[in-house]
């Protein structure tokens, strides 16, 4: 009862561990470990696209720069066009180069304008496409201004100093007709005209090479020319002469004031060509070249942004795929250290324990996760077998002690048996020398008795006899299965013939026999004395005289023969039948010999060699006595110790 | 021929006269109680008689020193060691048979049997003949 409450208890605690202990379970655990690894799955997804993403919109950038890289180089381009055209311009002066500038600057400024459009204001491309812008405007400004100042030279040139001239060389030739034959004079006029036409010549040289010195010579002849004129002395009185010599000299300032205005209108437009037209072209084309410059590093970078965005993505994905590695080989080292050490180590705890051991130290007991709770009923396992063990070693105890009793038991028939061999054999002497006294008597006092004393002395024999053989049936009793047998082969058909020839058929009873079974291997002594006990029983028993019937059957029934006498005999009471296989005891009221023992002795030969004996019997209708004997005797000697004795 | 009865009960020694008796068979008989007094009787009698004619009728209960323990003791005496013995007992247990023979004992009857061993032993007396005396075995006991 004890036990029974204990696995009770048992097993209740263990519920309520399985129950409690939802701590950090293990299925937790690979939750989070397979949560970490889809983690790392979709982190290095998430780096690949954020990679992709980065090169795209690098690729976006560099498109974009592309553009700009190209609108530049156009800008550029035009740039160097305008400055030709601008240059040709100021060289040649023709009007298409003018126009062609202008329409190049127009173009310039809005092709600016519009990559300018792209740029972030921020950016500092977009201050240089400003001042760019800036620049190509002024410069536009100043196209015009020099095309304005170029035209005031050409109109003085091609138109006034040309009508100048003409009415130099008009006045000239009036004032020539004027003087007439006047030598002098006309000569100071030739010395007059020759300078005109140095400085004219000088003149217009200088329109081809300007230079200060054509200048300062050209204006060093006009003014020895006007003082050539100035100096003709003229007829008294003659206006004609006045009048023409007035108006050479009006014609020749005219004609200087021009020539001045014209070169002073060349050098403003040589100016502005040469100086601040050459200024803001050089200027443009260095922001130009700056720009496309940028642009180019900018380029540059960008490949070189690229190629980092590239390595960048390549160093993440490997990096990730690395770290996701490391993970995963941590994790599974910690599940394998978690998880598959311990339940290895458990199951080989379990083996142990289903081959009945009891185990002390159960590992991973002290773990609040499902490896404990399994380490808790090893625990319990370990504990029923602990149990078991004990009941085992109680059984065997017990079994022990049962085999101890039966030894002792066994031990006491042995010594009843004992007791009753030596009490029957030392009896046995005494009683012989009884029957000697007697007999001594009878022979030496033979006719000195009375009639009396020799019937008493006959007694006496007799119960001597009686008693002798009570004590030698005691003595068969004791003995059977303590004589040491061997075993031989018996004819069973023949051994029944034998015993039924030895029977006394006086009476006229018939005794028969069916037997159907050849040889066996037995001890032939115990057998035959079964069957003679059993067959003279028969006989002895018989109240019908010659109408006595006996019949002895044997049949083979597995390993044993089955013997049965049957007779037509008196029969026995079934209040008898147990009774009449104990010693001493007889059912049968009838006056026949006997010490009660023979079918003790014959219930002890059957039960010695393994068979048994039982009786079939009504009272006046016969008896059937059954009993089984082994066909074949192991020979398991059943022989005892006896005790020595004389 | 003598008969040296070696029996401790006087009842069985009457048996054994009354046999003889029935049996009419008339030898010389002496009694000895156990093993150590029939040595003593053998050793006075015969060996220093330098007799041979005797033959001994055994008892093997006996208090005293038993019928066995006797065996023992003349089979490894020069003197008596070819002693012609017939056991007489009451004990039909094997070990005392194997035992008796061991020590080259004549014959075994039990007591019941006394008559079957007169019957044997009549014309036995009258015609065995019994080993003589060693001169040396007399040798030894006179110095002895």
């Amino acid at each position: 009862m004890e036990r029974n409450t204990d696995n009770t208890v048992d097993f209740h605690e263990i519920n309520i561990m399985i129950q409690t202990s939802k701590g950090s379970s293990l299925k937790r655990r690979l939750h989070i470990g397979t949560g970490l690894l889809v983690a790392i799955c979709l982190l290095s997804n998430v780096i690949g696209w954020i990679g992709q993403e980065v090169l795209l919109s690098n690729f976006r950038s560099m498109e974009s720069a592309d553009q700009i890289a190209t609108s530049v180089l156009q800008i550029n381009q035009g740039a160097l066009q305008l400055k030709a055209r601008s240059e040709n311009y100021a060289q040649t002066g023709a009007e298409s180069q003018f126009t062609a500038a202008e329409e190049l600057q127009s173009n310039l400024i809005h092709e600016i304008d519009v990559v300018r459009g792209t740029v972030d204001t921020d950016d500092p491309l977009h201050g240089m496409l400003d001042q760019m812008h800036d620049l190509i405007a002024a410069f536009g400004d100043q196209l015009e201004l020099a095309s304005a100042e170029r035209n005031v030279r050409t109109d003085l040139l091609q138109n006034k100093l040309l009508a100048q001239e003409a009415e130099v060389d008009a006045s000239l030739a009036a004032f020539e007709d004027a003087l007439g034959d006047n030598d002098e004079a006309s000569r100071a006029l030739l010395m007059a005209v020759s300078g005109y036409a140095t400085a004219r010549q000088r003149m217009l040289r200088y329109f081809i090479q300007p230079s200060s010195e054509l200048y300062e010579q050209m204006l060093d002849n006009l003014t020895q020319a006007r003082g050539e004129i100035r100096r003709i002395e003229l007829a008294e009185n003659n206006d004609s002469q006045r009048t023409a010599k007035q108006r050479v000299q009006s014609a020749l300032k005219d004609f200087q004031s021009l020539g001045v205005r014209a070169i002073q209108a060349t050098r403003g437009y040589m100016f502005y060509v040469n100086v601040v037209m050459a200024g803001q072209i050089s200027e443009f084309v260095h922001y130009s070249n700056e720009i496309k410059s940028l642009v180019d590093r900018r380029r540059e970078s960008n490949r070189v942004d690229r190629q980092w965005a590239v390595t960048q993505g390549r160093m993440l994905a490997i990096a990730s795929a690395v770290l996701a590695v490391l993970i995963a080989a941590v994790l599974a080292f910690r599940l394998t250290k978690v998880i598959f050490g311990p339940i290895s180590s458990l199951t080989k705890t379990f083996l142990r324990l289903a081959e009945g051991e009891t185990i002390d130290s159960i590992p991973a007991v002290d773990r609040n996760d499902e490896i404990g709770r399994m380490a808790r009923a090893a625990e319990v396992f370990s504990r029923k077998n602990q149990q078991t063990e004990e009941l085992l070693e109680r059984s065997q105890t017990l079994s022990d002690e049962l085999s101890q009793k039966a030894t002792m038991l066994e031990e006491s028939n042995q010594e009843l048996d004992n007791f009753a061999y030596v009490a029957s054999h030392d009896l046995k002497s005494p009683l012989r020398g009884l029957r000697c006294l007697a007999e001594w008597v009878q022979e030496d006092c033979e006719g000195l008795l009375s009639d009396e004393s020799q019937k008493h002395l006959e007694q006496m024999q007799g119960r001597v006899n009686k008693m002798e053989s009570l004590l030698d049936d005691l003595l068969s009793y004791s003995r059977v299965g303590r004589t040491e047998q061997h075993v031989e082969k018996v004819n069973v058909e023949e051994l029944v013939r034998s015993v039924i020839d030895l029977m006394d058929l006086s009476s006229g009873i018939k005794v028969d026999m069916q037997c159907d079974v050849a040889e066996i291997e037995t001890y032939k002594t115990p057998l035959q004395q079964v069957l003679l006990n059993l067959i003279a029983n028969a006989i002895k028993y018989n109240d019908k005289g010659a109408d006595g019937r006996v019949l002895v059957t044997c049949s083979p029934n597995g390993g044993m023969v089955e013997f049965s006498i049957i007779d037509n005999g008196i029969g026995v009471a079934p209040r008898f039948h147990e009774r009449i296989f104990q010693m001493y005891q007889r059912a049968s009221s009838l006056a026949v010999e006997g010490s009660g023992m023979g079918l003790a002795i014959v219930k002890k030969q059957v039960e010695v060699v393994g068979g048994e004996i039982r009786l079939e019997s009504t009272e006046g209708q016969g008896s059937t006595f059954q009993f089984t004997w082994p066909s074949r005797v192991t020979t398991k000697a059943r022989s005892a110790s006896v005790p020595t004795s004389a | 021929m003598t008969f040296v009865l070696v029996e401790d009960d006087e009842l069985d020694m009457e048996v054994f006269r009354r046999a003889l008796r029935k049996h009419e068979i008339e030898q010389e008989m002496r009694f000895a109680r156990d093993g150590n007094e029939a040595i003593r009787l053998l050793r006075d009698e015969f060996v220093d008689g330098s007799r041979s004619d005797y033959i001994v009728f055994l008892d093997l209960n006996m208090t005293g020193m038993n019928g066995h323990e006797f065996l023992e003791e003349i089979r490894s005496d020069p003197d008596l060691k070819s002693a012609v013995v017939f056991i007489l007992t009451t004990s039909e247990h094997e070990r005392d048979l194997r035992l008796a023979y061991a020590k080259n004992v004549a014959g075994y009857f039990t007591k019941s049997n006394i008559d079957y061993l007169m019957q044997a032993i009549k014309p036995y007396v009258s015609g065995v003949a019994l080993p003589p005396v060693a001169p040396e075995d007399k040798k030894r006991t006179d110095t002895k």
